[in-house]
């Protein structure tokens, strides 16, 4: 079987799109023309009608159908300065089109038809960028609380991280979507401007019950136990629970938060780089802009009872129970005491703090000493997505950890 | 490597340079100086020999002598390590010629002192039986005031915790009345204490995230 080569931004494969709303009214030939894209659906003369064009010369369309078009014409993208810019800006591959760059950058609340805004792309991408974080967070720290995971996952891949990385690549909102706006701004329609209370995200994840909306009827509000392993099967890959689809009809005809729309564009990218590049192109973009992100997995953590945690820990692996030895102390009488408290199993110290009480430092201890387990990381984790392509290396077992303390 | 390993505590290199800067400042029973000049004269201290030019080294070397910080929680304590992690054997490597040199014999660096206790570590002794329980049951519930939590764990020899957790759900009246009493009392704080009180517990939640 012979294999297809994709050529240079290459148009000519993708599929068909075309407005069949406007045919009946529009007889002239320059609409069709400017909304088809490729030559299988074209009659022969609209294939010659374009040869007539010459290249430099883009096709004329008149302002009111301009305007009429809820996004900009498809032929619009390949004269678009902005799109270029961008597409060099972020060294996307060369096989990616021009035109889906320009396609990923029309929300689905500016354009409704799904043949020319970015909801089929942006959901691929969704899935490829928790698939492609998760397994990154998870083989890095085994040992990670499924609740500090959830709350990683949100800080990596959440909308706030998604519209901060759509600003960092230069990519600028239009006033308002429309047919003769310039392709490379992001187009979406905006909430009308009443205050919006923005969702809280999980920034502290708390694994205590919490008012939860019902699947059914999100008007009642029903109270039920959310634990973690109930969060990793109904909820979504941040542990919130998913949005209904008569939310998001009611979000269609309103309009969406610039976050949620810069949200949308990014997977939308990632899922076109897929299509269009493959698996490795994927990987490597993913890599380039989001595992080059850092995050402080320490600051992630909120414990209860500490000190209780890391004795039931210690008792659990088989280690001495641990007891909290005063290092160095000075003005114990004054008004700034200072002690250094460090927490042994026998003759292993655990982890050391420093409080101005007693209580104060034995605590901080007993912290550090329960994060340095959590966050043990192998010396050669390996992501089980590098074994896909044809050269990798043998797939070794990664170490799966017994899970987190429950007191 | 003994020129790594930091001083004992009493000759280390702050603590003489802060005896010498308090008697070279203490101007108390001095009298009024009118310039700055004195005092700088007297500040311009010789260095710590740690940070002077090595006699035993020819050539420029690294100086390592870093200020006192707390340990990196990314760096996981041997312990805490797989059974088949590399960094578990380095690190045994690692320790054990610091103990040689530490002391004379390899018998005395097992006996090394350990650092005091914070609290005196107990074991527990499980002594009390089902009457013993059905006795501190049965005083908490005929007089609450006189049998409080505390005097019922020195009576039976036990921890408050466990007092609670035996005797739980039975003087709900006087959990009723203590927390009214102490609703009284808060209500009479003025905005300063309470704001420190505030202060204080949001600065008590840090301890369990912060490390």
């Amino acid at each position: 079987m012979k294999a297809v080569r994709l050529l240079r931004w290459s148009g000519s494969v993708l599929s068909p799109r075309t407005r069949p709303e406007f045919f009946p009214i529009r007889q002239s030939i320059h609409l069709i023309q400017c909304r088809t894209q490729a030559t299988a659906a074209a009659t022969i003369d609209h294939i010659e009608e374009a040869s007539d064009l010459s290249p430099s010369q883009p096709a004329y369309i008149p302002e009111d159908v301009l305007t009429r078009l809820p996004s900009p014409p498809i032929e619009a993208s390949r004269t678009s300065a902005k799109l270029a810019a961008l597409h060099a800006r972020l060294s996307l591959p060369s096989r990616l089109p021009i035109e889906t760059l320009a396609r990923t950058l029309v929300d689905q609340t500016a354009d409704h038809n799904p043949k020319f805004n970015n909801s089929s792309f942006s959901v691929l991408g969704n899935d490829l960028l928790a698939y492609y974080t998760s397994e990154y967070i998870i083989c890095q720290y085994p040992r990670l609380p499924l609740a500090v995971v959830f709350a990683a996952m949100y800080a990596y891949c959440g909308p706030k991280a998604l519209a901060t990385i759509t600003r960092e690549w230069g990519v600028q909102p239009a006033a308002a979507p429309g047919g003769e706006v310039d392709p490379g701004f992001l187009q979406f329609m905006r909430l009308p401007p009443e205050p919006q209370p923005e969702r809280l995200g999980p920034e502290l994840v708390s694994t205590q019950s919490a008012m939860v909306a019902s699947p059914n009827n999100p008007n009642i509000v029903e109270k039920r136990r959310r634990s973690i392993s109930n969060r990793t099967v109904y909820d979504d890959e941040f542990g919130e629970p998913k949005s209904s689809g008569i939310e998001q009809s009611i979000d269609l005809s309103q309009g969406v938060t610039m976050e949620k729309a810069s949200a949308n564009f990014v997977r939308a990218v990632i899922g076109a780089v897929y299509l269009h590049a493959g698996r490795a192109a994927s990987k490597q973009f993913y890599k380039d802009h989001f595992m080059s992100r850092q995050l402080n997995m320490a600051s992630l953590f909120q414990f209860r009872t500490p000190t209780k945690d890391l004795s039931k820990l210690c008792a659990r692996e088989g280690f001495q129970p641990p007891i909290a030895r005063i290092l160095s102390e000075t003005g114990r009488l004054s008004r700034h005491p200072v002690f250094v408290v460090g927490v042994f199993s026998g003759k292993e110290k655990l982890g050391e703090g420093a409080g101005s009480s007693l209580d104060e430092a034995r605590t901080r201890a007993a912290v550090a000493a329960l994060k340095s387990w959590y966050l043990y990381s192998p010396l050669d984790w390996k992501l089980p997505s590098d074994t896909e392509e044809a050269n990798a290396k043998q797939w070794v077992p990664q170490m799966v950890d017994q899970g987190d303390v429950v007191v | 490597m003994n020129s790594l390993l930091p001083a004992p505590a009493m000759n280390s290199a702050s603590s003489r340079f802060y005896k010498l800067c308090a008697t070279v400042l203490n101007t108390a029973s001095k009298r009024h100086q009118s310039t700055y000049r004195r005092t700088r004269k007297r500040l311009n201290i010789k260095p710590d020999p740690a940070f002077l030019p090595s006699k035993t080294e020819a050539h420029d070397h690294i100086i390592y002598n870093p200020p006192p910080s707390m340990p990196n929680i990314y760096h996981t304590p041997t312990i805490f390590l797989p059974k088949d992690d590399k960094r578990r054997l380095l690190q045994q490597q690692q320790s054990q010629p610091q103990l040689a040199a530490g002391t004379s014999t390899g018998v005395s660096s097992n006996k090394a002192k350990m650092p005091p206790p914070v609290r005196q570590p107990y074991t527990k002794k499980y002594h009390l039986k089902e009457g013993d329980l059905e006795e501190m049951r049965r005083l908490r519930t005929e007089d609450p005031d006189t049998w409080s939590a505390n005097k019922l764990a020195k009576k039976f020899d036990c921890s408050v915790l466990f007092v609670s957790i035996a005797t739980d759900g039975i003087a709900t009246r006087k959990k009723l009345q203590q927390e009214l009493v102490t609703e009284v009392v808060k209500s009479n704080w003025g905005t300063k204490r309470r704001l420190a009180r505030e202060d204080r517990a949001i600065r008590r939640e840090k301890w369990y995230s912060d490390a």
